[in-house]
């Protein structure tokens, strides 16, 4: 179990990989948004809110064992990533996502798809979701 | 001033492979520029005003020389009246926390709600802090201001009245009549600001024809570099600015009894200024007037007219705007788009734009929810470029709709 954050990762770098064009990187991930668990217009509060992204994007977890993160941005891009990125911590343990050094996400390379507002925004939902698991001591 | 010939203006620059639409963030720099700014840090960098040296008193006399430059490009009277800062926001500030922390609750501060947040948080910080009058002006569909309200709060102001605006707004591009209402306000006897930002390179700004008492910009859009701008005062008004920054350079004598303040414009400069930033901003206005002002607003209407003109073809654009002039920036959205996806995704076509509130939040979240895309031009941006741009559009379009 302990590899598998690192192996949805190295799944998602290899298929981002096969497209030499960045236009075509953002259809892949424009598509990966529809598979975002989407998170009820009930919790699109301030409390859920990730701070710096320029379109709003709210989060929050759920479950005790492992947890299953639900998002909610309009921007479908954004949506397109952070649908990556729960896909790689959703169903893992509070530990297995503790354990997970953030930086490994930079080998995705999606960073210099990025502008820097945006960056900001994605590596501010990564704080929220280590932190979301942090505050989780039920299980 | 002279005229040149306007379409070999991309060879003074050596312009980065982007297609840059977001000159209303700041400019590039022609090389002119650049080379003064390098030849300041490599041949004469020194401190000013102080030393007796060579090389200081190159420095002293560079630096000083463009208040002249900067009076003659705003048509002041003396080079006393114009103060170094590191830009519009730092100018706007002074103005507030130097002149209305004397002021209370007997006075107002009157400021169009559509300002950039430059023009608007210094004003409501020190409305807080000193129980001064805050009063919003509404704007309407062209981004004009509601002038019966704006009457109405000026009929209503018991004391003191500062009015604070932008010549050309950030988010919309439209030029606002700035005589007419400068005009108004002096019939109350207000204190005039004009937040030049966005008009410096687009407009005329005379301040005795304009009765401006107070005109802030910044060199870096102005084709200058980022760091340095401008507080022009009338000199009755800055004499009636506290230094806001204390240090070396703006005082004439320091015991431990008195200190005494230098005269002007030098007691609103306090510490070693942008000294090389200045002088490259002395070189862009040279390099500004080598122009002639109505080549350039000819070139900004064409810009503007090909600009609505493509937009229109595009039948997914919404554009917010009737057809009025707008001086170097046009915003929109693309149906069904976020501007944020839009902006990523022209980016990823090598295309440069901005997207989301543009510092004008309340008003653009107000109006606009998500916020918008905004595309400004330069003097360098050119038919090519628009359609460069259209074509992004296009592909933005497919891709996410």
């Amino acid at each position: 179990m302990k590899n598998s954050v690192e192996d949805s990762i190295l799944k998602i770098k290899n298929d981002l990989e096969l497209f030499d064009d960045n236009m075509d990187k953002y259809d892949y991930i424009i598509e990966y948004g529809d598979k975002l668990l989407e998170l009820e217009s009930e919790y699109q509060t301030p409390q859920y809110l990730v701070l710096g992204c320029q379109s709003k994007l709210w989060i929050k977890g759920f479950g005790t064992n492992t947890l299953q993160f639900k998002a909610y941005s309009e921007a479908k891009i954004v949506r397109g990533l952070v649908a990556i990125i729960l896909d790689i911590f959703n169903g893992k343990t509070k530990e297995e996502i503790l354990e997970t050094d953030p930086k490994i996400l930079n080998s995705l390379g999606i960073n210099g798809l990025l502008t820097p507002g945006r960056q900001n925004g994605v590596g501010n939902l990564i704080s929220k979701i280590y932190e979301i698991a942090n505050k989780r001591t039920d299980n | 001033m002279k005229s040149r010939i306007f379409s070999e203006i991309k060879q003074e620059f050596d312009l980065p492979n982007v297609t840059y639409f977001d000159n209303a963030a700041t400019t590039f720099c022609p090389n002119v520029v650049v080379n003064s700014l390098v030849d300041y840090h490599k041949n004469y960098k020194a401190n000013i005003h102080r030393g007796i040296h060579r090389l200081a008193e190159k420095a002293t006399e560079e630096y000083e020389g463009v208040r002249s430059k900067v009076k003659n490009l705003l048509n002041a009277k003396r080079d006393s009246e114009i103060i170094f800062t590191s830009g519009t926001t730092h100018s706007i500030n002074l103005i507030a926390l130097g002149l209305c922390s004397k002021w209370g609750s007997n006075d107002s501060i009157i400021v169009p709600e559509s300002e950039h947040h430059a023009n608007l948080l210094p004003w409501i910080n020190v409305a807080e802090k000193y129980e001064i009058n805050f009063h919003k002006i509404n704007v309407i569909k062209d981004g004009s201001l509601d002038l019966a309200q704006l009457e109405e709060v000026l009929d209503e102001c018991p004391g003191r009245i500062l009015f604070s605006i932008a010549h050309v707004n950030n988010t919309v591009g439209n030029v606002q009549p700035i005589k007419e209402l400068f005009k108004l306000v002096k019939e109350y006897e207000g204190i005039t600001v004009l937040d030049a930002a966005q008009s410096i390179s687009k407009e005329i700004i005379d301040v005795e024809d304009l009765d401006a008492d107070f005109v802030a910009f910044s060199a870096h859009k102005l084709y200058g570099p980022t760091g340095v701008g401008v507080l022009y005062g009338k000199q009755k008004y800055l004499e009636k600015i506290e230094p806001v920054f204390w240090g070396g350079d703006m005082i004439s004598s320091v015991s431990w009894d008195t200190i005494r303040v230098n005269q002007l414009p030098w007691k609103l400069e306090a510490g070693t200024p942008n000294i090389g930033g200045v002088i490259a901003m002395g070189s862009a206005i040279d390099w500004f007037k080598s122009y002639d002002i109505e080549d350039i607003k000819v070139h900004n209407k064409l810009v503007n007219a090909n600009m609505q003109m493509m937009l229109n073809d595009l039948d997914f654009i919404e554009s917010f705007h009737p057809n009025y002039y707008k001086a170097g920036l046009i915003s929109f959205n693309v149906k069904g788009c976020h501007p944020s996806d839009v902006a990523q995704l022209l980016e990823a076509q090598n295309i440069a734009v901005r997207s989301g509130y543009l510092c004008a939040q309340p008003i653009v979240e107000e109006k606009f929810i998500n916020g918008i895309v905004r595309a400004s031009w330069a003097c360098y941006n050119d038919k090519d470029d628009i359609e460069k741009l259209k074509k992004g559009l296009i592909a933005c379009y497919e891709k996410l709709s």
